[in-house]
């Protein structure tokens, strides 16, 4: 006898908050730190203030995310968006250093990124490197010229105002810059989500020969999306530049993990997988709860964002996996007593149906 | 006095819920003696094969002795124990290590001074113990770079190595070893077996290719449905006696490999549905040709090894192959799967959790996966344009799911499997190839989704590779057999059976009328 498909969902409270456990669990959190860091901080954390720069300091990570988000919803790892931010930074210096007005400037520096996103395809598409090895190489080869275009310095290029005003001015309390991450994101969603090419791309990254055969471009897929993250990794640069007005060399690869953070937690909310809402509002709920760990503790801790964002990432995708791994474990079970005599496999359940790419690189159970 | 047999078997039944898999098997091995296991998927041989490694528990009554004692049932070492090996046809070797490396692989070394491996001790032992099987081979190579009979070899020779605690091995099984070799090796594993013999280790010799049976045995155990249909001395066997036995039936009429006739005096008017495939070569496949259109069913058979697993996907293009495959008179790339679907040619790959089902994705996306794939890149797709279409399918195919977003994983292998179905046929293709279409399906859905290619044959040519002469049998109006990448035959209509599809998969002679 066949086995029934999923049954009409039970509307019983306890069911919907195990979901909303498994598919929001951003939001929970979220929930959690607000109301513990208004009663540890209570002078500073609840304030508008707070909301402002919660906003507003995440968007340089959040274009990485964004950046990171494309090809790995490919099945791919491009590791190089660290290198590429430093290098389109230098770059932007450089070029306005030397008189060029911004406007070439931001297209020169946007087409050597894509330039260079298409070499990182090349390499994984055409060479057959593995992408983690090949983008973290790249990744060292980016910082190796924004290194050697910056002479090892500090560069603060002469900029008009208005590029200057193009981040940090605001409206309505909001800045700019803001607006440019949300701008981002939208296209990528519908791009992603309402668009064949992203049924495409998320097809090669659930199962890459699978869409092969179904006609799927694959390899032409995974080098645009290697394109398309260069890109906003440059797009990145240029913004974080523009904001903060300096380069030194700490930049660029610090944002990886917080941008890694964002990514992986943001799979486990909404789709089971690497999706755009998602990856902003684990940005958001992580960078909530580290602005008040440092308004409860006084102070500019560094060893506080790390601790944070690594074990709200633990802990966040556990809780988002702990449902399937008893799941998983139990047909385990049921499917050793039925055997293979009765003509229907169990069916494989999948312990990480979040993250594609970290199952094919071994990184599930 | 009779020498204790060192496999005995007697009433020996196994029954899984809704089958009986065996019904009262006897069974004798002598010492020594090479014994061969014959029979089709489906007659038991595996069943018997993972009771005697300890996988599965027989019903009560069964009795199996090893060398004169009983298996006690307890855990799956005891057969080891009481004196029994046993190498599969995926013989659990590391590519990557070498031979020693993989002789201790799971036993460990012996302890040396200071904790360190004595790798030049090992290694000669290795080479030792190769020799011992007749193989000269360096015990530093990677056993992945070994031809495929001297991989056997390793396997066997670690199979056959003393284990601390253990008497002796007296007898190995071995699970067709040959399924995938070429001839060349199959001859060295043969004489392999021979050497084992004469050193007094029994031999349980399970393989579909009964010329291997009648070369290196002395007795021939035929399993069918469950049964033991005889046991015979080797001596005492044909091969058309011993196909007979297997089969279970000694009527059968052979055809010589016929001339395409029916199609070539069909028009050669170039249809767009008609696809012609010439000289199609692919690892293991040579010279296929045929062509297939609207109106019949081109089926694909042959057992493991024997090239039919390739047809498939060298007809899409998926893999290297050499030959033409034209459609509607225009030649598809070969290597590009992608043009090939462009022109109207789908696929339902086999082995569906690894080819064709996207895990991450949910039922309906699964279902349009082709049709979005055809449509311009950049313009707008939404859940609710895809919905009706969706739907229809669900009903069309009977697809047992709540919802379309539901995760296509719930789904079982039945279900999942229409799902991909439905995912060829939405898009109105001109060829469909379908690649064991009702594997793990269970029997309710074989039946719906064999109805649905009744259906479509009669808008677009057919081509069906299959493993189940059953479904062949049903399904198809023309049957070409494969045997070692060659066409062997080529039966039409009435002479579609299951009788002579086996025949011709497993018999390697031709016979007198």
């Amino acid at each position: 006898m066949t086995t029934t498909g999923v049954s009409a969902p039970k509307r019983s409270i306890g069911t919907l908050f195990a979901a909303s456990l498994r598919n929001l669990s951003a939001v929970w959190l979220l929930a959690v730190f607000i109301i513990l860091f208004s009663i540890t901080a209570p002078q500073t954390f609840p304030t508008t203030l707070t909301l402002k720069i919660v906003l507003t300091d995440q968007v340089t990570v959040g274009l990485l995310a964004l950046a990171l988000l494309v090809p790995l919803c490919a099945g791919v790892f491009d590791l190089s968006i660290g290198g590429m931010l430093a290098f389109a930074m230098v770059t932007m210096s450089t070029l306005s250093t030397n008189g060029y007005g911004i406007v070439p400037a931001v297209v020169i520096v946007l087409v050597c990124c894509g330039a260079f996103g298409a070499f990182n395809g090349f390499l994984v598409v055409k060479l057959h490197i593995n992408d983690f090895i090949a983008t973290l190489g790249s990744s060292q080869l980016l910082l190796a010229m924004a290194y050697f275009l910056s002479k090892n310095e500090q560069l603060v290029p002469p900029v008009p105002d208005w590029f200057t005003t193009m981040t940090r001015g605001s409206w309505a309390g909001i800045n700019y810059d803001t607006f440019f991450l949300f701008g981002v994101a939208v296209i990528l969603w519908f791009f992603l989500e309402h668009t064949p090419t992203g049924r495409a791309i998320f097809a090669t990254g659930g199962n890459r020969e699978a869409a092969r055969l179904a006609g799927a471009p694959t390899a032409r897929l995974i080098f645009t999306t290697m394109i398309i993250s260069a890109l906003i990794a440059g797009l990145a640069g240029i913004l974080y530049l523009s904001k903060v007005g300096i380069y030194t060399q700490e930049y660029g690869p610090g944002f990886l993990f917080p941008a890694f953070a964002a990514v992986f937690f943001g799979a486990t909310q909404f789709k089971g997988r690497a999706n755009v809402w998602g990856t902003l509002l684990a940005l958001f709920v992580l960078a909530t709860g580290v602005a008040g760990l440092q308004l409860t503790f006084f102070g500019n801790e560094y060893w506080l964002t790390p601790l944070f964002n690594g074990a709200a990432l633990i802990i966040a995708v556990a809780l988002a996996s702990r449902k399937h791994v008893g799941k998983a474990y139990r047909n385990l079970r049921k499917g050793q007593a039925k055997s293979d005599t009765t003509g229907e496999e169990p069916v494989a359940i999948d312990t990480t149906e979040a993250i594609p790419a970290a199952r094919e690189h071994g990184l599930g159970s | 006095m009779t020498q204790v047999p060192v496999v005995e078997v007697r009433g020996l039944s196994m029954t899984f819920p809704g089958t009986r898999a065996l019904d009262s098997v006897d069974l004798r091995v002598e010492p020594g003696e090479v014994h061969g296991l014959v029979g089709h998927n489906g007659s038991g041989k595996s069943t018997l094969i993972k009771i005697l490694s300890g996988v599965y528990r027989p019903d009560g009554g069964s009795v199996v002795e090893l060398g004169g004692q009983a298996l006690p049932w307890e855990s799956p070492t005891e057969a080891e124990r009481l004196g029994l090996r046993v190498v599969h046809q995926h013989l659990g070797l590391v590519d990557g290590l070498s031979v020693t490396e993989n002789l201790n692989l799971g036993s460990g070394y012996a302890a040396s001074r200071f904790g360190r491996i004595a790798w030049r001790r090992e290694n000669r032992l290795a080479a030792e113990q190769m020799a011992r099987l007749g193989y000269d081979v360096n015990p530093k190579t990677h056993v992945g770079t070994l031809p495929a009979a001297a991989q056997s070899a390793v396997a066997i020779a670690r199979a056959l190595l003393p284990r601390r605690g253990m008497p002796s091995p007296r007898i190995l099984l071995l699970d067709e070893v040959t399924a995938t070799m070429p001839e060349t090796e199959i001859d060295r594993l043969l004489d392999l077996v021979r050497t084992l013999r004469a050193q007094g280790v029994a031999v349980l010799y399970v393989t579909h290719h009964l010329e291997e049976v009648l070369q290196v045995c002395e007795s021939v155990t035929v399993l069918k449905d469950g049964r033991r249909v005889a046991s015979t001395l080797a001596s005492e066997l044909t091969m058309t006696t011993l196909a007979d036995q297997v089969v279970g039936s000694s009527d059968w009429r052979r055809r010589r490999p016929a001339q395409d006739s029916a199609s070539e005096q069909e028009a050669a008017v170039a249809d767009g549905s008609r696809l012609v495939v010439e000289d199609l070569r692919g690892l293991l496949v040579r010279g296929l040709s045929f062509s297939a259109a609207p109106g019949r069913i081109v089926g694909i058979a042959g057992i493991t090894g024997s090239g039919r697993e390739e047809v498939a996907p060298l007809l899409l293009g998926a893999t290297h192959r050499g030959g033409t495959v034209t459609l509607g008179g225009r030649p598809l790339a070969g290597n590009r799967p992608r043009r090939a679907v462009k022109a109207g040619v789908t696929l339902l790959p086999a082995d569906r959790a690894r080819l064709a089902i996207v895990p991450h994705q949910n039922i309906r996306e699964n279902l349009t996966l082709s049709q979005v794939i055809g449509r311009r890149g950049l313009s707008l797709l939404t859940a609710r344009q895809e919905a009706g279409t969706v739907r229809d399918w669900i009903s069309k195919l009977s697809i047992r799911s709540a919802t379309p977003e539901g995760a296509v994983s719930t789904l079982s292998g039945g279900n999942q499997q229409k799902v991909v179905l439905a995912r060829c046929l939405n898009v109105d293709p001109r060829v469909l190839i379908l690649d064991e279409p009702t594997q793990g399906v269970d029997v309710g859905a074989v039946a719906e989704i064999h109805e649905r290619i009744r259906d479509i044959s009669q808008k677009a040519a057919v081509v069906l590779c299959s493993s189940d002469s059953y479904e062949l049998t049903s399904l198809c109006t023309e049957v070409i057999v494969l045997q070692r990448g060659h066409v062997v035959g080529h039966l039409h209509g009435e002479d579609i059976t299951e009788t002579n599809l086996d025949h011709l998969q497993l018999v390697t002679e031709p016979t007198p009328g």
